[in-house]
């Protein structure tokens, strides 16, 4: 079942549209694909992108803004029931559609999921990488910097760096998965690796049960995310966590 | 619990073919326990009292005419495994049960074998952490090559989730959308990273996390166990310590139930496993219950270090 909109304006119906292409687009140009001939409607107003099961509505800067059930919002991920609102005219959301079944697809190269069966999924996976990869190279050539790859972390390395005392400049290198750090009955804390990243978790404290400090405040018994440049303190000694 | 008169916790969900095979398992165990007890060494760790309590359970759902899901948990040895299956017709269930039960197999078989003689190694992970992640490649190239010998069974695969404790620490392998938390001092901790499309669009902020919760297509997952000759299998290693608790779930339980209930639900069973296992699914059911619902709870009731091979002696200290 293809997710659908209903155009309603003051109560009375105007029409219903079948999501049933990637993009379309919501305004009071003609070439619209929801097309309201309203003024207080923008040209291009918003923009509806269905991936699979899934709509996302997308303010494509109208003047009036767009609302969904009152809210005003830039981006939104549509659930069925969801009333859209732009101008003085009601756009309802239904979409009926069972939750389908597990299905696998496979990251390429690039991270992007691929999937091995359905074509049709592949190839709007493709169509989204196409448009985030115009998305980012528009917004880097905006903002001056390089699109973002994909993050990969399961490659990450990183190390840690002595700040003070005698051993004041060794380094440590945290190519383990599980590196645990400090005095035993002193403070042990321990940095594990995750696919998402370095976290630092507290182990031991000692009398006082001090847990590691972080740029100056103590993490408490949570395992905390670490980012480069981090000033970690175990047991009186200060570390700089330093991603290679 | 003393281990030489009650019966281990073993608990498998198997349908009725592969029963045979649920007791060929109980055998591999026994005959691992008697392979250690026979070794003039001191007794490995890894086979627990009761410093560590698991329960599991799994639930067809409301909306599902069978079940796809598989699990496995034995205290005894620290070790839990939940599998949520996939794919073609009745592929599903068959994928979900060659994972655990090749995964638990390969466990049982090579547990004994890594207290033999000392354990010198230099890689980035344990050597628990290696022989699991031994263990699920083999069984993926199980399942994959099933899958490609027998066409009913065609483009099946399994998400996996597995733990095992040692050594006051917890070694863990995971693919696909199923999930491992752990709840300390009253937070839950969510360790593992979905492997979903759903997720993909997080990390590129075309959904927020809350809104994820909602979308409808949460079922594209991004690996799998079974659907090619080789698999990336995320692998955890991680401090443990007495009252954490960790739970190792399908999807069916996170699709239907928000973190913070999860959380609440844990530590009100605190003190029994089995009635959280219970309220978890129950929950799970009455919001909907539109998939399997499978979950394993591991409690740790005392600290567990290795004798020889502590973490202890192997702490970084050398600049403190």
């Amino acid at each position: 079942m293809t997710a659908r909109i209903t155009v309603t304006l003051n109560g009375h119906k105007h029409g219903d549209y079948l999501l049933d292409r990637e993009s379309m687009t919501i305004g009071r140009k003609p070439d619209n694909d929801i097309h309201i001939d309203n003024l207080a409607v923008s040209g291009r107003h918003a923009q509806i992108i269905t991936i699979l099961n899934d709509s996302f509505l997308e303010d494509l800067n109208s003047t009036n803004g767009t609302y969904v059930n009152g809210a005003l919002i830039k981006k939104h991920a549509l659930k069925d029931g969801d009333v859209i609102g732009v101008g003085k005219h009601q756009l309802k959301f239904v979409n009926d559609t069972p939750e389908e079944k597990t299905m696998v697809i496979r990251p390429d190269a690039a991270g992007m999921p691929e999937y091995t069966g359905a074509h049709e999924i592949k190839q709007s996976v493709d169509r989204i990488k196409q448009r985030e990869d115009a998305a980012s190279l528009e917004s880097s050539s905006l903002q001056g910097h390089k699109p973002k790859p994909a993050q990969s972390v399961q490659n990450l390395s990183a190390k840690l760096q002595v700040l003070n005392g005698a051993n004041a400049g060794r380094e440590l290198e945290l190519t383990k998965a599980l590196t645990t750090i400090g005095k035993p009955s002193t403070q042990v804390a321990a940095i594990t690796k995750r696919p998402q990243g370095y976290f630092i978790i507290h182990v031991e404290g000692g009398p006082n049960n001090q847990t590691p400090i972080i740029n100056g405040d103590p993490i408490g018994t949570q395992a905390t995310a670490l980012n480069h440049n981090d000033v970690i303190e175990v047991a009186s000694v200060k570390m700089e966590f330093i991603v290679l | 619990m003393n281990r030489n008169t009650d019966k281990p916790e073993l608990g498998v969900v198997g349908s009725s073919e592969l029963a045979p095979e649920n007791i060929a398992l109980a055998q591999l165990k026994s005959d691992a326990i008697r392979h250690s007890h026979s070794s003039a060494q001191a007794e490995p760790s890894g086979w627990f009292i009761d410093e560590i309590a698991m329960h599991g359970h799994t639930d067809k759902g409301l909306k599902r005419d069978n079940n796809e899901d598989a699990f496995f948990f034995d205290a005894s040895m620290g070790m839990a495994i939940v599998a949520d299956g996939m794919g073609g017709y009745a592929g599903g269930e068959v994928a979900s049960q060659i994972a655990v039960h090749t995964t638990t197999q390969a466990l049982y078989r090579r547990w004994p074998e890594l207290y033999e003689g000392d354990t010198l190694f230099d890689g980035e992970y344990s050597p628990e952490s290696e022989m699991l992640k031994h263990a699920v490649t083999h069984s993926n190239e199980a399942i994959f090559n099933t899958a490609r010998q027998q066409p009913q069974y065609r483009d099946m695969g399994t998400t996996l989730v597995a733990m095992v404790f040692y050594d006051d620490r917890f070694s863990a392998a995971h693919i696909g959308d199923s999930r491992i938390y752990r709840l300390r001092d009253k937070q839950l901790d969510l360790i593992t990273v979905d492997h979903t499309f759903l997720q993909e669009q997080v990390n590129r902020g075309l959904y927020t996390a809350h809104e994820a919760k909602r979308a409808i297509n949460r079922n594209l997952v991004t690996r799998a166990l079974g659907v090619d000759a080789s698999v990336d299998i995320d692998i955890y290693e991680d401090m443990a310590q007495p009252a954490d608790i960790y739970l190792l779930c399908s999807d069916g339980l996170t699709d239907m139930i928000e973190d913070k209930e999860i959380s609440l639900i844990l530590q009100r069973y605190n003190d029994n496993l089995a009635e959280g296992v219970n309220a978890l699914i129950k929950l799970a059911n009455d919001n909907g219950g539109k998939d399997n619902i499978t979950l394993v709870i591991v409690k740790l009731n005392k600290p567990f270090p290795a004798e020889r091979t502590g973490w202890l002696k192997k702490i970084i200290d050398w600049f403190f």
